[in-house]
């Protein structure tokens, strides 16, 4: 018998994902014009060679150690890594180019939000964005009041959410604006790439993603306080216990600076050090993994060990830089993602060029209503938690489950906002279990940095993928798996 | 002008061996259009280097590091403070007509700009329906007729006793229970106003002594409230009085978490005892009628 | 260098040298308590394990009874014990995680593989292998650790660190196993010692500390006795496990780290030279005079080394 071939396993039994935009596969079931090369590459390869190669990749990550600790009610730390599908998913060059341009111009404009309701806030005072909302918001803070960062950068690095609706069309999901994670899976995922698919990778014109840490080297250092020529540069984890711990000794590491810890700083006269072996060293850009909540116990959380005391006050003075800056977090809030259209024809006095989904915003009352009628058709998302947790959808809700969530949203109607439930595309992706091709959904996430007078899109980011079948919360914490994502470069 | 020497002393005590600290300090008079600090000396027990820091509204903080074990820790600030006014502070000119007065109040710009003063923090929140309607403004007289009846009435309806509250008693609980010290009597003035948006603000400072005056043998907390034309006036329902001469401000905020005289974060955390004693003496009597 | 990392750096040479000490005596007493004299008899030779493991009151805590199952189990992979091979493999992981971008890729993975390798091994494994395949497992990890470190980090000061810590450990490490041995000779000493048991003791010495073939290389044959296995091991200036070997390195590599700056007599740096200097000029006889009381006393002398040095460099 003839062994099957990965190409033959792909298309037999490929099941269709109806209703879904297919990545690889158009409507006539023929493979998409982007993805012909590197399925006629695969076409060689034996069903069980690509099967050892998947197998491979497992065990690369984890003698890696990139793994990730999940926390839930009953186990602390349980480590797992994060699933790789060796199958790529593939970006054109011109639609790329649009993604770029969207991305550049919606942070751009973000920043420049940030700067203007912590300071002028002309915004709210033209009524184009509702003083309560940002005023109501836990993430407004005080301590960015009346104060500009160095080169007017409050998000340097920013962790744009995307998806492609069944349309076709790429819309922004979320914007991630405080501590947003996941670029060492992007790196990890082109090394094993690299090293399991060489030829087809190389015969393939991608662009490079190994730029990311030279570029966010040299954001972080440009905006380092004004006369420091040298400036001494830190990544500043929670620690070892923190599930994204491995990206940041990764990036630490491939930066050339120290990973440090709440305790390895300290403020004095209002300037930050670290402890070293030889006595103090003055730290001047502290690159944070550490939420607000968290880095200046006397700030923020009293109770925080993982913080500098002291440490807002050196910022306010001049003395350190933050990136990301305090603060931040109100412009990534839910309810406000509704409004970044006209936050960025406001500031920008252009069109967006990347879409939004449509929202209804349960505290006004038109949108209240519609959310109430067409509840079993939306996703219903609480404005201020993270991490897809507490997300309500539903076409997977029971009537009665209808019925009790829509009191939940009556009782605290600014919580809550809803959305269409996005037709997130589909990827044709390995599963294990059935030893067969399947269509799963994906998502972006897509990394931006913007330093003084640069900006910097990754060209690439993290594939999401819900391993679950039908599942539509792509995310690390709820089991989800990744892809390495191929932006190609015009030929 | 009256001149006062202003003396503020902290006494920390530590059941176990700190070794790492950071305190920051919030009691040094503020320099503004009533007053300057003449003089300041600042000692402590650990013989250690003090420095300034500014706080997020622009009050000068006095700050100390230590690292080196200790379990005792005492903080001395002495400072000469000249009061350049005499009478009622801040009041440069008559008030507005009532109706030019709401309409600053209600402009959208007015309200982003003062938002902080205008929005509830959980210490001065206050349930509008519980708030009782004699002590709303009834907008049948300017606003600073208002706030001196209010800081009457409240003076009246609270009983001043120490010992019955906590720095974490809200404007809700004293509504319930009428009694406390300075900063309950203060919370609960600034809940009311800000329930009708009318903007105001959390002061700390010290008192003459010289005078009868309620809570003037700790720092005191009075407020000031944004009157349009006037500016911050100062009013202390707890003594009944507008703030004058004999008012010694340190700083203002939101609350009293933004002007809490000692913040600090020790390492290893444990139990601890703070104990303060403040003393305002006047020193020359050369008052301009 | 923070002084967390340092400090961290320190406890992966530590962990790694203690791990290998522990595992190697271990194994040696396991096998060689097979074929030795009558008077060594196996209860001796589980004894003499918790002794030079420290850990004969935390057995004793939480099993009743000594047999070598038990004991074996519960040195090397045993999760309740907090000083079990396997708990130390998981502290150096976790150092070494702390500190992941101060080590290069080579050496995290290697470590990483280390404590996934060990994770592998449990109760059933142990009973019916014995601790031979367990043992040399970790050796060879330990082994390859080093050597990784060695050939893949910069030899500076984060180096240095790790050195640090494997050469204070070995030299503390090896005062503990003389002391074991001659905890071992004096309970199975109630008559004169025959020439045999004798000579069976100094070569487990030797073994237990990986030195019996050199010894015998170095001597030209001559069976062990109690004068050439302390001597070896104590004052042999080639042999790269002997006190004096480790004191002299722990020299130059404080040098490295301090970057040679001046000495003065309250700096670790003194006391070790010190300490080096009175072992260089240090004559057998007069180890043997009392050769318990002076391996004590010296191995005080290191412990003291380590607590200095930890309030110099690497408190945070």
């Amino acid at each position: 018998m003839i062994p099957e071939t990965f190409l033959e396993n792909l298309l037999k039994d490929y099941p269709n994902a109806p209703g879904f935009y297919d990545e690889v596969f158009d409507e006539n079931k023929y493979i998409r014009e982007h993805y012909r090369k590197i399925t006629d590459h695969l076409a060689k390869i034996r069903l069980e060679d690509f099967q050892n190669m998947n197998e491979y990749a497992r065990r690369s990550s984890f003698e890696q150690g990139i793994t990730f600790n999940v926390y839930s009610d009953t186990s602390q730390g349980v480590e797992r890594i994060f699933p790789f599908d060796l199958l790529p998913r593939i970006i054109p060059a011109k639609e790329w180019d649009t993604i770029e341009r969207g991305l550049a111009q919606r942070n751009l404009a973000l920043n420049m939000f940030l700067k203007d309701i912590y300071n002028e806030k002309k915004i709210l005072k033209d009524k184009v964005v509702p003083k309560e909302l940002l005023f109501s918001s836990q993430h407004y803070s005080k301590y960015m009041m009346d104060f500009v960062p160095y080169s007017q950068v409050y998000v340097h690095i920013s962790g744009t959410d995307l998806i492609r609706h069944s349309d076709g069309e790429y819309y922004v999901l979320e914007d991630n604006l405080r501590t947003p994670s996941g670029i060492s899976y992007v790196l990890s995922n082109r090394i094993s790439t690299k090293r399991i698919l060489p030829t087809l990778f190389f015969n393939s014109n991608v662009q490079p993603v190994v730029d990311y840490s030279e570029s966010l080297l040299e954001v972080i250092k440009s905006v380092a306080p004004q006369g420091v020529d040298d400036p001494v540069c830190v990544v500043l984890t929670p620690g070892v216990y923190n599930s994204a711990y491995y990206e940041h000794a990764l990036l630490a590491l491939q930066m050339g600076m120290q990973l440090v810890e709440g305790r390895d700083l300290y403020v004095d006269h209002n300037f930050v050090y670290m402890k070293t072996i030889h006595g103090p060293k003055k730290v001047d850009v502290i690159y944070r993994r550490v939420d607000d909540d968290y880095i200046d116990p006397l700030a923020f959380r009293p109770d925080s060990t993982l913080g500098v005391p002291g440490l807002m006050t050196a910022y306010r003075q001049g003395n350190v830089n933050l990136v990301n800056a305090p603060g931040t977090g109100v412009a990534d809030d839910k309810a406000v993602y509704t409004y970044v259209p006209d936050i960025i024809r406001y500031y920008l006095n252009e069109e967006p060029i990347l879409k939004n989904v449509h929202t209804y915003r349960c505290e006004k009352d038109n949108d209240l209503n519609y959310v109430l009628e067409h509840l079993n058709e939306l996703v219903v998302k609480p404005v201020d938690e993270s991490g897809g947790y507490g997300i309500f959808i539903g076409n997977k809700a029971s009537q009665q489950e209808l019925r009790d969530f829509k009191e939940v949203i009556k009782a605290n109607r600014r919580k809550y906002i809803a959305q269409p439930t996005m037709a997130l595309s589909v990827h044709a992706t390995y599963i294990e279990e059935t030893g067969m091709f399947e269509p799963r959904h994906i998502d972006l996430r897509t990394f931006t940095l913007s330093g003084d007078r640069s900006t910097y899109v990754c060209k690439g980011g993290l594939t999401r993928v819900a391993l679950r079948k039908g599942n539509l919360i792509v995310n690390s914490s709820q089991g989800g798996g990744s892809k390495d994502t191929w932006v190609l470069q015009d030929e | 002008m009256v001149t006062y020497q202003v003396i503020y002393e902290a006494e920390n005590h530590y059941e176990h061996e700190v070794t790492e600290a950071l305190f920051k300090f919030l009691v040094l008079p503020c320099t503004d259009d009533t007053q300057e600090v003449l003089e300041e000396t600042v000692e402590n027990s650990l013989d250690l280097p003090v420095f300034h820091a500014s706080n997020v509204f622009g009050y000068q903080l006095i700050c100390i590091r230590v690292a080196q074990p200790f379990q005792h820790f005492k903080l001395k600030v002495s400072c000469t403070v000249r009061k350049k006014t005499t009478g009622m502070l801040h009041i440069t000119e008559e008030s507005l007509p009532l109706e030019e007065e709401l309409k600053v109040l209600q402009s959208e710009d007015f309200i982003v700009d003062h938002f902080l003063y205008i929005q509830q923090t959980s210490l001065t929140d206050l349930p509008v329906a519980r708030i009782p309607r004699d002590l709303l403004f009834q907008k049948d007289k300017p606003l600073f007729d208002y706030i001196t009846d209010l800081n009457s009435r409240l003076h009246n309806m609270m009983e001043y006793q120490t010992g019955v509250t906590t720095f974490s008693t809200r404007a809700c609980d004293v509504l319930d229970n009428p009694r406390g010290v300075c900063q309950d009597y203060t919370h609960l003035m600034l809940g009311i106003l800000r329930q009708q948006q009318i903007p105001c603000r959390y002061v700390s400072g010290y008192l003459n002594q010289g005078q009868v005056f309620l809570g003037s043998l700790q720092m005191h907390a009075w407020l000031e409230v944004y009157i349009p034309s006037m500016g911050w006036v100062g009013v202390d329902p707890t003594n009944n009085m507008m703030s004058d001469q004999h008012y010694i401000k340190v700083a203002d905020g939101a609350d009293f978490d933004d002007c809490s005289p000692l913040k600090g974060h020790i390492r290893p955390t444990g139990p601890n005892t703070t104990s303060h004693t403040v003393e305002v003496v006047e020193q020359s009597q050369q008052q301009q009628q | 260098m923070l002084s967390r990392t340092a400090n961290s750096l320190f406890w992966i040479g530590r962990y790694i040298e203690r791990i290998e000490h522990l595992s190697r005596y271990i194994n040696v007493q396991y096998l060689s308590s097979s074929d030795a004299p009558r008077a060594f008899n196996k209860q001796l030779m589980l004894e003499s394990m918790l002794y030079m493991a420290h850990a004969w009151d935390s057995y004793h805590a939480c099993n009743s009874g000594m047999y070598d199952n038990h004991v074996v189990y519960f040195l090397t992979i045993d999760d309740k014990n907090p000083f079990s091979v396997k708990n130390y493999v998981g502290l150096t992981r976790e150092n070494a995680r702390g500190i992941r971008n101060n080590i290069t890729t080579e050496l995290w993975e290697s470590i990483n593989r280390f404590y996934h390798t060990t994770k592998g091994f449990n109760r059933d494994s142990l009973e019916k292998k014995g601790p031979y395949d367990f043992c040399k497992t970790v050796m060879e990890s330990t082994t390859i650790i080093k050597g990784v470190a060695d050939d893949t980090l910069l030899h500076n000061e984060a180096w240095s660190m790790i050195k640090t810590g494997i050469h204070l450990e070995r030299a503390i490490q090896i005062t503990q196993i003389i002391l074991s041995k001659l905890n071992d000779i004096k309970a199975t000493g109630h008559s004169p010692m025959s020439q045999a048991i004798n000579s069976y003791h100094w070569a487990a010495l030797l073994r237990s500390s990986g030195g019996l073939d050199v010894s015998r290389n170095f001597y030209g044959g001559v069976p062990p006795s109690r004068e050439r296995a302390i001597s070896f091991l104590v004052l042999n200036d080639k042999f790269p496990k002997s006190v004096l070997f480790n004191l002299q390195k722990l020299k130059t590599d404080l040098n490295i780290i301090s970057n040679n700056k001046p000495i003065t007599p309250d700096c670790v740096e003194f006391t070790i030279g010190k300490l080096t200097a009175k072992m260089d000029y240090c004559t057998l006889d007069e180890i043997l005079n009392n050769e318990e009381e002076f391996v004590l006393t010296l191995q005080e002398d290191l412990i003291q080394i380590g607590v200095q040095l930890e309030k110099q460099y690497l408190t945070y």
